[in-house]
């Protein structure tokens, strides 16, 4: 049995590579916009492109908010956010100031600072991961805000001097602030690892 | 900050790849999609397609084209061609495109940067700057009318910022095609700007790439031709950098 996959579409992610790296990592993934299909689905995915208010109230307007909430916090339900994907697990984000986020995990969204280099950061990153889940590799960003969280749920650091969550973890919800569908080997790498974690939190029959 | 960005672009005409030669002509070298799967393999660190003549011809990057390129890309890619609209942009990324770039549109279409960058997010949003060297200036090109403007290169790169543009790609037009190195001098304006800068034009030799990391502060480099016409050119390009240049990424170990 493959696992089903609800990519939720908020109208400005790149759902598409989402889907394709998804299907390729042997997942049946379908993107959606539906409380139904999230409470199907065995693990959800948030994907990355966009703006934070943006994809809130898009979330709103499908009226899947409180869904995807109760699906992520009381079913404990896997869960990928991928870039903007997991910032919306914060309560609130510096790019849409007075907007609630998902209000999922501890910490909040802050704008990079321009004095340690460009803005946006876009390009290849060295990551180190601060537990053995073998994730280190060089991943793929590209953003202008990062999720500055307490230490606890940080699985994975950038390196050099530009340092940031690469990677979140809390129970069942996991956020990358890179794309792994577009990080090549590593990426896949990084899927396989993810995969594993759903499995191990709900063994198939 | 983020490794530098070897980058492969793809020049189009419609459905077919071609090889640009100081924008007068337009040889046709094969589907686009067969080369964007070459360059995914070889680890290009992104991969830009510009449909060169959709503004002209007044219609859009084939989405169509995206679509196929994207069923088994893991690389970025950037997209442009044509775009005019901010529901063109949604469709293309829903396509598959992970940013897209504008040119003519940004300068007739005075907001439509702020807008897109509003919606999607600044880092999905590029712009591509044609740069045309007269009597030693470097001057902002307009290929439809085949003129300069008047707005001086460093005034737009600051304008565009201001809007919100996420990334500036700079195309010198007099290096295209001659794979005689990259305008070391059009590469100097990317301390110009916070927002990363690209290098676009005259690639020629995995040299070419050290000496404008070197050089200049740019994010990227790109090369089209030097590119598409060798087997595993972009590894062998990392390869020949990586000895003098640690700021790239590294080959993975299942290079080719």
């Amino acid at each position: 049995m493959k696992l089903r996959a609800a990519i939720i579409d908020y109208g400005v992610g790149n759902v598409g590579s989402v889907f394709q790296a998804l299907q390729r990592a042997g997942t049946r993934p379908m993107i959606t916009r539906s409380a139904q299909d999230i409470s199907r689905a065995d693990f959800l995915v948030l994907p990355g492109v966009g703006e934070f208010s943006t994809a809130m109230n898009s979330l709103e307007q499908a009226g899947i908010t409180e869904a995807l909430r109760t699906a992520i916090r009381d079913e404990e339900k896997p869960v990928l956010g991928i870039c903007l994907g997991m910032q919306l697990f914060a309560a609130t984000s510096e790019e849409s100031p007075g907007v609630r986020g998902l209000d999922l995990l501890a910490g909040t969204v802050k704008r990079l600072p321009a004095d340690e280099g460009t803005v946006p950061n876009t390009g290849w990153m060295e990551v180190k991961a601060t537990n053995r889940s073998g994730i280190d590799g060089c991943y793929y960003f590209s953003h202008s805000y990062f999720y500055e969280s307490p230490e606890d749920q940080v699985i994975a650091l950038t390196g050099g001097e530009r340092r940031f969550p690469a990677c979140l973890r809390w129970k069942n919800i996991i956020g990358c602030q890179f794309h792994p569908e577009k990080s090549q080997a590593s990426g896949e790498i990084f899927l396989a690892w993810f995969l594993n974690v759903v499995r191990s939190r709900h063994p198939l029959p | 900050m983020a490794l530098r960005r070897i980058i492969g672009s793809i020049f189009t005409r419609g459905p077919l790849a071609v090889q640009s030669i100081a924008f007068r002509q337009h040889l046709p070298i094969g589907d686009p999609v067969v080369i964007a799967e070459a360059f995914d393999q070889w680890q290009a660190d992104e991969i830009v397609m510009a449909d060169i003549t959709a503004s002209a011809e007044g219609r859009l990057v084939s989405k169509d084209l995206i679509i196929r390129a994207t069923k088994y890309l893991r690389t970025p890619l950037t997209v442009g061609g044509g775009i005019q609209t901010i529901e063109q942009v949604e469709d293309l990324l829903r396509s598959g495109a992970d940013r897209i770039f504008v040119n003519t549109t940004a300068r007739k279409h005075g907001t439509f940067v702020q807008e897109a960058a509003q919606f999607f997010g600044s880092q999905c949003i590029v712009a591509w700057i044609d740069v045309l060297a007269v009597e030693g200036k470097l001057r902002v090109y307009e290929h439809l009318t085949r003129r300069c403007i008047d707005t001086s290169l460093e005034d737009w790169m600051h304008e565009l910022e201001q809007r919100g543009i996420g990334e500036i790609i700079l195309h010198a037009v007099h290096a295209d095609g001659q794979m005689q190195g990259f305008d070391l001098a059009l590469a100097a304006h990317a301390a110009d700007v916070a927002v990363p800068v690209i290098i676009s034009g005259g690639a020629g030799s995995t040299q070419h790439f050290e000496d404008v990391f070197r050089a200049s502060r740019v994010a990227g480099a790109c090369a089209g031709n030097l590119f598409a016409h060798s087997e595993c050119a972009i590894t062998e390009v990392k390869r020949g950098v990586l000895t003098t240049t640690p700021s790239i990424r590294s080959l993975h170990l299942t290079a080719p």
